[in-house]
């Protein structure tokens, strides 16, 4: 495959009170970028610094092939001279000008400021708004202006800061479809302009899988994992990422492999976890990782029938959380564990918080990475 | 059973407020009584006349020039000490407040001493300022004792009351917004005349009618640096302290003049503002 020029580089460290955010990111023309991660890991420091509007200590920032910021060579463009539209966390709306005054303000000098804006509006449906002024729009309508506002304008680069998070479940929701198509929108060439890409920052994991086309994970700071949607889903790296897609995800250790045996032995702790198809893995750190489904609860070891006998966790119930048509079965096995069992499956194990249980997870259920 | 104490704290309720209207009462009393005092005057429609007394025609117009000059001089040098202050952390922050706010507790007698020894033809500006000006204007030119006298005495007095103001307007404009509006591509001039004096108008607004009414009732400062001449630093508040020792009547009809005219102030602000709020 041939190399795209990034449409952004970065590579900076910023101090923030308590720790250093540090962040080496790329994205492709019409790539968007979702920066998910707990609240307090840096990312609207991110998204700031690629504005102009926080300094970094170090590093460099490159913007369509431009250096906007360069701590070495003392390059630091402001943000009016960055081509970067950002759509803010409450939106920042002018709340002195109507909803096409808000669009219009960012494309000042612009031939086609007019047509550009009336397109906008009409593109997220606000044309018969269009006069109103922000507070006599509901919060779902601010943000739609919002994002008319950052997209109308000529910039390389589109931020979104937990484009969510002034928004009630209910919106969310079918904002959440809404927001998927204009980004599709907006990053896409438009008026003979390349593609921009966007970097959208959200602590909610659906966000990133509905958005996002690779999904980075920061975490204090760091990054811990940059990958593609289907990568971050099923091979969570961090207890952080497990807990939000509900995926158990085990630290352990791959022992050396035996020739000819199909299964490979991982020590977690002072267990021995038998998975399949992992014969050419190296020995050393691994994460094993599968699906709450995959596990199954018994009230007392079991020596039969096709089941791997060996990957049998004694473990106790440590919290029950029913959910539409299952039971999720938070557990302790010495690392935390969750199981979905079906109600009637969960009644005849008589699974109350307390009870001790042997969690049987399958050898061919495990993906198990480095 | 649970009934019973409520009446009582009904009744305790209107007691207070009671207390409260007879407390007001007082003080409307006390503050009312002079002005109907001044307008009963009036009434009578002898002062009236002296409307058109060349002393208060003289006596308002100077008050008039001087003081839209004094409030333009204190917006222009105002405007970005307030937004200094309502933005920024710096060491000397609060010592540069405390200094800004001081003319509106300094007596203004002594505020004239100030300026005279300042801007006085022996004073620290003065006397370089002096020779200066009679080299460009080829005549005699000093500033005590004349309108620019008046202007500057109005101005120093003033400027605190607009400072306060338009300071607390930009202090309630989102940080958010203006960096908003600089992502959108305007720099700090354009966002600052964009979004941030838009959005502190009515502050802003609050603050020059203040500081205009302040230099048109400035009246110590203005005669221990500018003197009282008539026609050249007679304002009216000079001009009231004049007449009272020729006409009483005269002193009257000013005296109604600057009471309307500082109403009037009052009233076109509060409605300008709630327009713009709308």
């Amino acid at each position: 495959m041939a190399a795209v020029t990034p449409q952004l580089e970065l590579d900076i460290e910023v101090v923030l009170e308590t720790f250093a955010l540090e962040l080496a990111l790329t994205a492709a023309p019409g790539e968007t970028v979702v920066l998910v991660g707990p609240s307090g890991s840096g990312k609207s420091t991110c998204l700031r610094a690629l504005a102009g509007l926080a300094r970094p200590r170090s590093g460099q920032i490159r913007l369509a092939g431009q250096t906007v910021f360069d701590a070495h060579h003392r390059i630091d463009l402001p943000p009016w001279k960055r081509r970067v539209g950002m759509v803010f966390q409450d939106y920042a709306l002018f709340p002195h000008l109507t909803a096409e005054r808000n669009v219009l303000f960012g494309l000042r000098g612009v031939p086609d400021a007019q047509a550009r804006t009336q397109e906008w509006l009409e593109a997220l449906d606000l044309t018969d708004l269009a006069l109103r002024k922000p507070s006599q729009l509901s919060g779902g309508q601010q943000q739609r202006v919002a994002l008319a506002r950052a997209a109308a304008t000529d910039s390389d680069l589109l931020l979104l800061d937990e484009p969510f998070g002034a928004l009630d479940a209910a919106t969310r929701r079918s904002v959440r479809g809404e927001l998927r198509r204009f980004l599709q929108r907006a990053t896409g060439a438009h008026g003979g302009r390349p593609p921009r890409a966007t970097v959208l920052v959200s602590h909610d994991y659906l966000d990133a899988l509905t958005l996002g086309d690779r999904i980075a994970v920061l975490e204090a700071g760091r990054l811990t994992q940059v990958g593609t949607r289907d990568e971050v889903l099923r091979r969570p790296r961090t207890p952080f990422l497990a807990a939000l897609t509900a995926h158990n995800m085990v630290e352990g250790r791959a022992q050396s492999a035996v020739p000819g045996s199909d299964l490979r032995e991982i020590a977690v702790g002072p267990l021995l976890l038998h998975v399949a198809g992992a014969a050419d893995l190296p020995a050393g750190p691994v994460f094993l990782s599968f699906g709450p489904q995959e596990v199954t609860l018994l009230r007392t070891a079991s020596s039969g029938g096709d089941m791997s006998p060996r990957n049998q966790l004694p473990a106790t119930v440590r919290e029950i959380v029913p959910l539409p048509d299952r039971l999720r079965i938070y557990l302790d096995a010495g690392f935390p564990l969750i199981a979905d069992v079906v109600r009637s499956a969960a009644a005849d194990l008589r699974l109350e918080e307390g009870t001790r249980v042997i969690a049987v997870v399958k050898s061919t259920a495990i993906e198990v990475y480095c | 059973m649970r009934s019973a104490p409520l009446p009582q704290a009904l009744r305790e309720r209107k007691e207070g407020r009671a207390l409260l209207w007879l407390g007001s009462a007082l003080f409307f009393g006390f503050a009312l009584l002079p002005l109907v005092a001044l307008m009963g005057a009036a009434i009578p429609g002898r002062p009236l006349r002296y409307l058109a007394d060349p002393m208060l025609q003289q006596a308002l117009r100077i008050s008039a020039i001087t003081s839209l000059i004094a409030t333009t001089l204190v917006v222009v040098t105002g405007l970005p000490v307030a937004y200094l202050l309502a933005r920024y952390r710096f060491r000397g922050r609060e010592v540069l407040d405390t200094l800004i706010d001081l003319p509106m507790t300094l007596p203004p007698v002594v505020a004239g001493v100030a300026l005279l020894l300042a801007f006085g033809r022996a004073g620290w500006v003065g006397q370089h300022v002096d020779g200066m000006l009679d080299a460009l204007f080829h005549r005699d030119v000093h500033i005590p004792l004349s309108t620019t006298a008046v202007v500057l005495a109005q101005a120093f007095m003033a400027a605190p009351f607009f400072i306060r103001s338009a300071r607390a307007g930009f202090e309630t404009v989102p940080l958010q917004l203006e960096h908003a509006a600089m992502t959108l591509g305007r720099n700090r001039w354009g966002v600052f005349w964009a979004v941030t004096v838009p959005l502190a108008a009515p502050a802003l607004l609050a603050g020059v009618v203040l500081a205009w009414a302040r230099a048109l009732s400035e009246f110590g400062a203005t005669l221990m640096f500018a003197g009282s001449l008539p026609g050249v630093t007679q304002t009216l508040p000079l001009a009231v302290m004049g007449a009272m020792e020729i006409d009483l009547d005269l002193a009257i009809a000013l005296s109604v003049l600057s009471l309307v005219l500082a109403f009037g102030a009052l009233i076109g602000a509060k409605l300008v503002v709630r327009q713009w709020r709308l």
